[in-house]
C-alpha cells in the first residue's frame, strides 16, 4: 500500500483531477512504463531493422559473423559481445546476420527502458531530493525512502523520465547503432544496467540502518562491480566511467573502504567479469586472419586491448581541441536539438545543487569519455559518443522535471486544475505568475515534442529495412561463379562481407577464397544455420555453375577500403584484387549498396564482381543501334541509349544492363544506376575504369563509336513488385551528381 | 527517522555546500570551454570531423575547388565555369564544380583521378609518409606509402617531392585496416 497512490485531500487539491484519482501501484505503473519504451523503442528497431549484412559500419560484418563462429573479433576482442552475440544467433529469424541485428535493436531498447529507472533513480535522488520550486521553498518528497509520495509529484517525475528515455532511444546515433550488428547498442545496455545497479546499492545503503552493509546492499554492489566488469567486454572504454563511480560510492557511504568484505566481494566479481578477456588467448590463433597482433602473450593480450589502435588516440593538438568540442557539439545537436541541449543543461545545473552527488556520478566519466574519443581520429566517430549521449539524456530528464515541476506549481499558484489559488495579493504578482506559467507551457511543449521530432525525423535516414543489396549481390554471385572458381577480396575485418557466406553458411565451398586462408581462421559449418531462403544448405560444390571454366579468377571490388578503389594508376582498373598489370577487370555484376555517397568512408563502399582476364574488352562499338534510345546529355558525356536483355525482372535477380555513352567518356566521371525509387544505388566509374588504359592500347577511337558498359544490375529483393523506373545519373567526379533521369521501366515479380 | 540515519550511517565527509561549490564551478568550467569553443573553433559541420566528403557525391568540399581548377578531359566537351570556392578557408557554402572535361585545356585534370576526390585542401606539413591537409572541413591526415599515385596538375605522374608546403591537393582516401585514412590517389591541384 505504500506504493500506491492515494486520493488524499492534499492531493485532491494539488494533483491533476486525474491523477488524484489514479489508485495504482506506482511500481506496477513505473515498470508498466519501462515495459512500454522497450516495446515501443524495439518496434521502431525492428520497423527499421537492417535484414543482414550492410556497409553501416566498418566492422558490422565482421561483429555479425564472429558470435556465430565464437570466434575472436577485431581488438579489443569483445568477448562479452560474442558470447551474448552467440545466444541471438539462436532465434529463428532471419539469417544470422539478422539476428546479430536484433541484439543491437534489443540492447538499445533495453537501455533506454532503463535510463527510464536510471532517470527516476536520479529524480527522486535520495534522501537529499527536494521538490524543486522556483522559490527555494523545497519540499522534501520523492525520497527513494520516502513512503508519503504525493501522486501528482511522482507523476510528474515518471514523465520527466520517460521523456529522456524516449529522447534518447529516437536520437539519431543509437538509432543508427541499433538496426545493425555493432557494439555500441548491446554496450549501452551494460552500461545502463551498471548505473541501475550503483543506484540502487546507493537508495539501499542511504536507506539501511545498519552501519555495515546488509545481505541487500552486499548483492546490489557485488553486482553492480559484475555488471561492470563484463560491459569492459562490450566496450573497452567504459573503464573511464569508474572516474564518476568512485566519488559517488564514497559520497554515499565513504566507509566502505572500512568493510573489507564489501570491498573483496566487489573486487572479487569485477575481477570474475574481467576474466572474459582469457578468451583473447584462448582464440589467439583466429588473430591473424584479422590482421592484428595476436594476443597470445601478456604484451599481445595489452597490445590487442590497451594498445588497440594507438595510432589513433590523442591525435590532435592542444590547439585543435576547440576545433573538436565544436565537432562534439554539433553531434550533440544532431541528436538532441538545441531544445534538448538547453534542456540538459537546465537538467545539469538542477543536479548541482539538488543532488550534487549524481553530478559526481556521471560528469567525470562524461568528461573522460569525451576527452579521450574527442582526442580519437576515428572515422567513424559519432558512435563513440553513444555513452555520453546517454548521460546526457538523463540531465535531460532531469531539466524536464524541473521545467513540469516550475510549470505544476505556477498552476498551483494560478489556482487551475482543481488546486486552491493562493491568496489575491499584488494583481502584477498574478501577471507575472501567468507570464511564467505561458513561457514554461512553452518551453516544456518544446520539450515534450523532441522525442516525436525525432522519431519523425531520423527514421528516414535510420530506415535501412530495404538496404539487401549485400546479400543480393552474393547471392547472384555465388550462383553464377563456375566450379572451382578462385573470389578475390578484401582480407581483414573489411573483408566479412564476402567471409560471412563462407564462415556462416559455407555456400559454395568449390569456391576459392584466398583472402580467408591467411590464417587458422576455422571453416564454416556445412549446410548452415538457415535464414538464408533456399540457399541455407548452401550451394553445392557445382551447384550455380555455369561452366566448368576450372581456375576463373574474380574478384569482389567493395570499393572504398583496403585498396579496394577501381581505377588506381592512371586511371586504369588495377584495383581490383589478384590483378597484374597485364590483367583486366571485366564487370559482371554491380550491386546497389550506397544509400548516401556523401556519407563517411566506410558508408560508401560499392560493390562489383569482376572477371579477370588477359584479354582487353571490346569497350567502344560503333555502327550499332541500342534497343533503347535515350539521347539525355549529362553535361559532358551523353547517354545514347541501353539495352537489356528482358524488361520482367524479379527482385533478388539480376537485369543484364548495356549502356551506350558518347562524350568525353575519357573524364572523371561517375555513373549511378537505380531501379525505382529506392535509396539505394549503384555506382560506377565510366567505363568501370578501364577507359583510360584500352584508349592508351588502341590509340584514337573512331568517330561515332560508343563506350559500352556492360554488366548485370542487382534487383533488390526488397524493392516493391510493379513497373519500376530504371534511372541514370551522372557526376563529373568533383560536383554532386545531378537529377535522376529516367531512361526506361521493368517490371519487377517477386 | 530514516534521513536521520542516513545521515549518521551513509553520506560523505565533504559537507554539501562544498560539493556544490565543486560541481559548479566544474559545469561553468565545462560550458566556458565549450562557449569558447563555439567562438574560436572551425565549423566544422557534422561531417567534417569523419574524413568524409562532406560536399556530395562528387565529393565537392565546401567551399568548392579552387578556382582555376578546371579539370580537362582528352577528348573535348563543353567546359564549364571553375569552383568559385577557395581552399582552404572562405569555404561555407558549397563550391559550383570544377567544371567538365575540356578540351581547350585548362591546368588540371580530376580525370586521372580513379574515383570522387573526397579531400581537397593545402598541405600544412608532409614528412614523406603522413600528409596533413588544411580543409574547409578542419584538418585531415592522410597516409601516402610508395605506391600511391601522385598526379601533377597537368595529369602527368608525379613523386612525393611535387607535394610542397602551401600547395593545394585532392586526395581520394579511404580507411585502412588500422583506421587511417590512405591515399589512393593525389592530385596537386597548383
Amino acid at each position: 500500500m505504500e506504493d500506491s497512490v492515494v486520493a488524499s485531500p492534499q492531493a485532491r487539491r494539488l494533483a491533476l483531477p486525474a491523477l488524484a484519482s489514479v489508485n495504482v501501484s506506482w511500481r506496477v505503473l513505473e515498470l508498466a512504463l519501462g515495459a512500454t519504451i522497450f516495446i515501443v523503442a524495439f518496434a521502431v528497431y525492428n520497423a527499421t531493422l537492417t535484414p543482414s549484412l550492410s556497409y553501416q559500419s566498418p566492422d558490422g560484418n565482421e561483429l555479425a559473423t564472429i558470435p556465430y563462429q565464437l570466434g575472436l573479433a577485431h581488438q579489443t576482442g569483445y568477448p562479452m559481445y560474442t558470447w551474448l552475440g552467440k545466444l541471438f544467433t539462436y532465434i529463428p529469424v532471419g539469417d544470422v546476420a539478422h539476428r546479430m541485428n536484433l541484439m543491437s535493436a534489443t540492447g538499445a531498447a533495453a537501455g533506454s527502458a532503463l535510463l527510464f529507472a536510471i532517470a527516476l533513480l536520479v529524480i527522486r535522488g535520495g534522501a537529499s531530493a527536494r521538490f524543486v520550486s522556483w522559490r527555494g521553498s523545497a519540499t522534501p518528497v520523492t525520497s527513494a525512502a520516502s513512503t508519503s509520495t504525493e501522486p501528482a509529484q511522482r507523476g510528474l517525475q515518471v514523465a520527466a523520465a520517460l521523456f529522456g528515455a524516449l529522447l534518447f532511444a529516437f536520437s539519431t546515433t543509437l538509432w543508427s547503432q541499433a538496426v545493425i550488428a555493432e557494439v555500441y547498442a548491446p554496450n549501452i545496455f551494460m552500461v545502463s544496467l551498471t548505473y541501475v545497479l550503483l543506484l540502487l546499492w546507493a537508495r539501499r545503503e542511504e536507506a539501511s540502518a545498519s552501519k555495515t552493509a546488509d545481505g541487500k546492499s552486499l548483492a546490489l554492489f557485488g553486482a553492480f562491480t559484475l555488471v561492470f566488469g563484463m560491459s569492459l567486454g562490450t566496450h573497452l572504454s567504459n573503464l573511464s566511467l569508474a572516474f564518476g563511480f568512485l566519488p559517488f560510492i564514497a559520497l554515499t557511504n565513504w566507509r566502505v573502504v572500512l568493510q573489507p568484505k564489501l570491498i573483496g566481494v566487489g573486487a572479487l566479481l569485477f575481477g570474475l567479469g574481467l576474466l572474459q578477456y582469457l578468451w583473447l588467448p584462448y582464440k589467439a590463433g583466429d588473430a591473424p586472419t584479422l590482421g592484428f597482433a595476436e594476443p597470445n602473450s601478456l604484451d599481445g593480450i595489452l597490445r590487442y586491448t590497451y594498445h588497440a589502435f594507438d595510432q589513433l588516440k590523442w591525435a590532435y593538438p592542444l590547439s585543435a581541441v576547440p576545433d573538436r568540442i565544436d565537432l562534439y557539439l554539433d553531434l550533440l545537436r544532431s541528436n538532441f536539438y538545441i531544445a534538448g541541449m538547453l534542456v540538459a543543461l537546465l537538467g545539469a545545473w538542477l543536479v548541482v545543487f539538488r543532488h550534487p552527488k549524481a553530478f559526481f556520478l556521471f560528469v567525470p566519466g562524461y568528461i573522460a569519455q569525451m576527452a579521450f574519443f574527442l582526442e580519437y581520429r576515428a572515422t567513424d566517430l559519432d558512435v563513440f559518443f553513444v555513452t555520453t549521449h546517454f548521460i546526457v539524456a538523463v540531465f535531460a530528464a532531469y531539466g524536464f522535471y524541473g521545467l513540469l515541476s516550475w510549470g505544476y506549481e505556477a498552476t498551483r499558484r494560478l489556482g487551475l486544475f482543481g488546486a486552491t489559488p493562493e491568496p489575491a495579493t499584488d494583481p502584477r504578482r498574478r501577471y507575472a505568475t501567468i507570464g511564467v506559467a505561458v513561457a514554461l507551457a512553452g518551453a516544456i511543449a518544446v520539450s515534450a515534442a523532441m522525442p516525436a521530432y525525432s522519431l519523425a525525423s531520423n527514421w528516414g535516414h535510420n530506415d535501412q529495412s530495404q538496404n539487401t543489396g549485400i546479400n543480393d549481390f552474393y547471392r547472384n554471385v555465388f550462383a553464377s561463379l563456375p566450379a572451382n572458381a578462385t573470389l578475390n577480396g578484401q582480407g581483414g575485418v573489411f573483408g566479412y562481407d564476402m567471409f560471412y557466406y563462407r564462415y556462416v553458411y559455407d555456400w559454395r565451398p568449390d569456391v576459392r577464397i584466398p583472402a580467408t586462408e591467411q590464417g587458422a581462421r576455422p571453416g564454416g559449418p556445412q549446410g548452415g544455420p538457415g535464414g538464408l531462403g533456399q540457399q541455407a544448405g548452401g550451394f553445392g560444390a557445382n551447384n550455380g555453375a555455369t561452366t566448368a571454366a576450372s581456375g576463373a579468377q574474380y574478384s569482389v571490388n567493395s570499393g572504398g577500403f583496403g585498396g579496394g578503389r577501381v581505377g588506381v594508376g592512371g586511371g586504369f582498373n588495377q584495383g581490383a584484387f589478384g590483378n597484374t598489370s597485364t590483367s583486366w577487370s571485366i564487370p559482371v555484376i554491380a550491386s546497389p549498396v550506397l544509400s548516401d555517397d556523401s556519407a563517411a568512408g566506410f558508408t560508401n563502399r560499392t560493390l562489383t564482381l569482376y572477371e579477370t582476364t588477359n584479354t582487353a574488352p571490346t569497350l567502344f562499338v560503333s555502327g550499332v543501334t541500342p534497343q533503347n534510345k535515350v539521347g539525355k546529355d549529362f553535361g559532358g558525356v551523353t547517354l545514347a541509349g541501353y539495352d537489356v536483355d528482358t524488361s520482367n525482372v524479379e527482385a533478388g535477380g539480376t537485369v543484364h544492363l548495356k549502356l551506350y555513352w558518347q562524350g568525353a567518356v575519357t573524364g572523371g566521371y561517375q555513373i549511378y544506376t537505380r531501379l525505382g525509387e529506392s535509396k539505394y544505388f549503384e555506382r560506377h566509374a565510366i567505363g568501370f575504369g578501364n577507359v583510360a588504359r584500352y584508349v592508351q592500347l588502341k590509340g584514337s577511337l573512331q568517330s561515332g563509336s560508343y563506350l559500352v558498359e556492360e554488366y548485370d544490375l542487382v534487383i533488390l529483393s526488397s524493392i516493391d513488385k510493379g513497373g519500376q523506373p530504371l534511372q541514370v545519373r551522372v557526376s563529373n567526379g568533383v560536383a554532386s551528381p545531378g537529377e535522376w533521369f529516367q531512361i526506361g521501366t521493368l517490371k519487377v515479380s517477386k | 527517522m530514516i534521513q536521520e540515519t542516513t545521515q549518521i550511517k551513509a553520506g560523505s565527509p565533504v559537507p554539501r555546500v562544498a560539493l556544490m561549490a565543486v560541481a559548479g564551478l566544474a559545469l561553468a568550467a565545462l560550458m566556458l570551454l565549450a562557449g569558447y569553443s563555439m567562438v574560436t573553433g572551425n565549423d566544422n559541420g557534422i561531417n567534417g570531423g569523419f574524413g568524409a566528403p562532406p560536399g556530395g557525391p562528387g565529393g565537392a568540399p565546401r567551399g568548392g575547388i579552387p578556382q582555376g581548377a578546371q579539370p580537362q578531359g582528352q577528348f573535348g566537351g563543353p567546359g564549364q565555369a571553375p569552383g568559385q570556392g577557395v581552399v582552404p578557408g572562405q569555404g561555407q557554402q558549397p563550391g559550383q564544380g570544377g567544371g567538365v572535361p575540356n578540351a581547350q585545356g585548362g591546368q588540371q585534370n580530376f580525370g586521372v583521378l580513379p574515383a570522387p576526390a573526397d579531400i581537397v585542401g593545402r598541405v600544412q606539413a608532409f614528412n614523406g609518409k603522413s600528409l596533413t591537409l588544411q580543409t574547409p572541413q578542419g584538418m585531415r591526415a592522410v597516409q601516402i606509402d610508395a605506391d600511391t599515385p601522385i598526379y601533377r596538375a597537368n595529369g602527368s605522374l608525379g613523386t612525393i617531392a611535387d607535394i610542397l608546403q602551401g600547395r593545394d591537393v585532392a586526395v581520394v582516401s579511404e580507411i585502412g585496416q588500422d583506421r587511417l585514412l590512405h591515399a589512393v590517389a593525389i592530385l596537386i591541384l597548383q
